[in-house]
C-alpha cells in the first residue's frame, strides 16, 4: 500500500474490486478482455465462482507506486507462455499460438457488441474518414519511404479518438486546450477535477515510423487556478485500469493478427494491409491503400474505446475512494 | 496518364534490374523493420519480446539499440541481428558478439537487473528461428545457429532478384525454397560446430 499527500492506494482493495468486475462480467461481451492477461485461453473453466482462489491469486501481483504527486504502477502477474524444442533440442518460446485462441474470443465478444444497433448508429456518424494517405514519392526513393508504411490519416486518425473520447467518457464534459495539450475532465470532490490528459504526440509519433497505437492518456486530479491553468494535485501516469492493461487487443496486435499470413509453420507474410503502388509518368510512384481493413480498424478502435470505458469506470470509482482531500 | 503496377505492371517501361534489387544497407534495415513486426505484432509473443529497444547513458554520451530483448520473470537477454555473412567471417562474427554483449552490460547498467547474451542463462530461443518473413515482396529468412551467443542471422532470398516481381505476377514458385534455406543454414552450423570441436577430437 501507498499513502502520500492526497492518495492511499491499496492493491488488495482494488483485487476485490476486480474480482467483483470479473465475476459479475463473466459470459458478457465484456468476457474477452479477461482472457488478455488473467485467464488462460486454452482453458474453459465454466462458472467463475468456482476459482475464486485462482482468480485471486492472479490479481495478488499488482504494485502502485507513488512519487510526490505521480502514480505508477507494476503489474508482475505471470504470463502465460508455451515452450517447446527446436530440432536441435534447444527450448523455443511458442506463445504465438495462443493469439488466434484470444484473438478467436475478442471477435465472439465484438459480435455481440456490435449487435446493440445503438452502438451500431453512434459509430456510423464518427467513422467517415480515411484510414491512410496516398503518398507519391520519386522512384529512387521508393523502397525507402516504404520501411514506414503504411501511411495513416494521422489527422483524421486524432479526430476519431477525440469523438471516441466524447462519446465513451460523455461525463468528462468539460474541456480544456493549452498548447498541444488536451484535458476532458469532470468535477470531483470540493474544488478538485479529475481530467484525462493528452497530446496524441506519442499516436503521432507512432504513424510516422507506421504503426498503429493506442493513445496515451494520463489521469489527473487537478484543482483550477485561473481560467486557463490548473493545478495538477495527483497525475496517474497511465490511464487504464492496472488488471486490464490494455482492455483490448492493443491496436498493434490487431493490426498484427489482421495483416500477417502463415503460408506454413514457416513462411509467414507480414503486414498484408492493402497498401499498393501505381507507377505514374513523370517517374514517381503513389503509394495508396485499398482501405479493404478500414472498417475493421476503426471498429477495433471503437471497441477498444468502450473496454477502457467499462474497465476504467472501475478504476476510478477506486481512485474517488482512494483520495482524501 | 496512369497504369497500374498491381495487378498488371507495365515492365517494358522500367530498367528492373535496377529498380527491384536492394542495397545490403537497405535490405538490412527491411530485416530489421520484419523482424520488429514479427514481435510486436503478436499478443502472446510481444509480451515478452521487445525488438529494437533504445538506451542511452546520457552523461557518458553513450546510445545505443538491442535489436531483440527478452524479459520474463526475471530472465532478461540481448539478442543482435545481423547478416548471414557475418556467420562465416570470424572477423565480423567477433564484432557482433561483442557489441550484443556490450549492449547486455549496458542494459544491465541502466535497468538495474541483470541481462545476458542470447540463450546462456535460460531465455529461450526466439521463435524467428528457421522462419522466413515476406516483408514488402522481399523474403527474409532467420537462423540462430548457437543461441547462446545472442546471435541472430538474415539472409535475403530475393533482394538482389531483378525478376522478383515478375515471378510473384506469374505466380511461379521461386527457385530458392525456404526449406532449401533452413537445410544450407543447418548444414553450415553443423558444419562450424564441428571445425570448432574438431581440435578436441584429433589426437594431440
Amino acid at each position: 500500500m501507498n499513502k502520500f499527500a492526497h492518495i492511499e492506494l491499496d492493491e488488495k482493495k482494488l483485487s476485490e474490486k476486480t474480482l467483483e468486475y470479473i465475476l459479475k462480467n463473466q459470459n458478457t461481451c465484456l468476457e474477452s478482455s479477461l482472457f488478455l492477461s488473467i485467464l488462460d485461453p486454452r482453458i474453459n473453466y465454466g462458472n467463475l465462482h468456482n476459482h475464486i482462489d485462482f482468480l485471486k491469486e492472479r490479481l495478488s501481483h499488482l504494485e502502485f507506486t507513488v512519487d510526490y504527486d505521480t502514480v505508477e504502477f507494476e503489474n508482475r502477474m505471470q504470463g502465460y507462455q508455451v515452450l517447446g524444442l527446436d530440432e536441435l533440442g534447444r527450448t523455443i518460446d511458442k506463445s504465438e499460438i495462443l493469439t488466434p485462441m484470444i484473438f478467436e474470443k475478442e471477435t465472439f465478444s465484438k459480435e455481440i457488441f456490435w449487435a446493440n444497433q445503438e452502438e451500431e448508429n453512434a459509430y456510423q456518424k464518427i467513422c467517415d474518414f480515411n484510414c491512410f494517405e496516398d503518398k507519391v514519392v520519386v522512384e529512387k526513393k521508393y523502397y525507402h519511404v516504404m520501411i514506414n508504411a503504411p501511411f495513416y490519416n494521422v489527422k483524421g486518425w486524432i479526430l476519431y479518438y477525440q469523438a471516441l473520447l466524447d462519446l465513451k467518457f460523455s461525463e468528462f464534459s468539460e474541456k480544456m486546450v493549452s498548447g498541444k495539450t488536451i484535458i476532458k475532465y469532470k468535477p470531483f470532490k470540493d474544488k478538485y477535477f479529475f481530467g484525462i490528459e493528452t497530446d496524441y504526440q506519442s499516436c503521432k509519433n507512432n504513424f510516422r515510423r507506421g504503426w498503429w497505437e493506442a493513445p496515451q492518456y494520463k489521469l489527473i486530479i487537478f484543482e483550477k487556478i485561473d481560467g486557463k491553468k490548473i493545478s495538477k494535485i495527483v497525475t496517474f501516469e497511465k490511464f487504464v485500469h492496472p488488471h486490464f492493461d490494455p482492455p483490448a487487443f492493443a491496436f498493434n496486435w490487431f493490426y498484427g493478427s489482421m495483416t500477417t499470413r502463415y503460408i506454413n509453420e514457416r513462411e509467414i507474410v507480414l503486414g498484408d494491409d492493402g497498401t499498393k503502388k501505381e507507377f505514374l509518368d513523370d517517374g514517381t510512384v503513389k503509394i495508396y491503400n485499398t482501405e479493404i481493413y478500414s472498417d475493421d480498424f476503426k471498429r477495433h478502435a471503437y471497441y477498444y474505446y468502450e473496454m477502457l470505458y467499462q474497465t476504467t469506470t472501475e478504476y476510478i470509482k477506486f481512485i474517488e475512494e482512494s483520495f482524501e482531500s | 496518364m496512369a497504369y497500374l503496377a498491381e495487378p498488371e505492371p507495365n515492365f517494358s517501361k522500367f530498367d528492373f534490374s535496377q529498380y527491384m534489387s536492394i542495397s545490403p544497407q537497405l535490405a538490412g534495415l527491411y530485416a530489421h523493420s520484419a523482424m520488429a513486426n514479427f514481435f510486436r505484432g503478436d499478443r502472446l509473443l510481444s509480451k515478452n519480446w521487445f525488438p529494437e529497444q533504445t538506451g542511452s547513458i546520457w552523461k557518458l554520451d553513450m546510445k545505443w539499440r538491442s535489436d531483440l530483448q527478452y524479459k520474463n520473470d526475471g530472465v532478461n537477454a540481448v539478442w543482435e541481428l545481423k547478416p548471414i555473412s557475418n556467420f562465416v567471417n570470424s572477423s565480423l562474427s567477433l564484432s557482433g558478439k561483442s557489441q550484443v554483449k556490450f549492449y547486455a552490460d549496458m542494459e544491465s547498467y541502466t535497468q538495474n537487473k541483470k541481462f545476458y547474451v542470447g540463450s546462456s542463462n535460460g531465455a529461450p530461443i526466439p521463435p524467428i528461428n528457421g522462419r522466413t518473413l515476406n516483408h514488402m515482396g522481399y523474403q527474409f529468412s532467420y537462423m540462430v545457429p548457437f543461441g547462446g551467443d545472442g546471435m541472430i542471422y538474415y539472409s535475403c532470398l530475393n533482394c538482389d532478384s531483378p525478376e522478383r516481381e515478375r515471378v510473384r505476377e506469374t505466380n511461379h514458385s521461386p527457385k530458392v525454397t525456404t526449406q532449401t534455406v533452413n537445410q544450407i543454414g543447418a548444414a553450415t552450423a553443423a558444419f562450424m560446430v564441428f571445425i570448432r570441436i574438431l581440435p578436441w577430437l584429433l589426437p594431440n
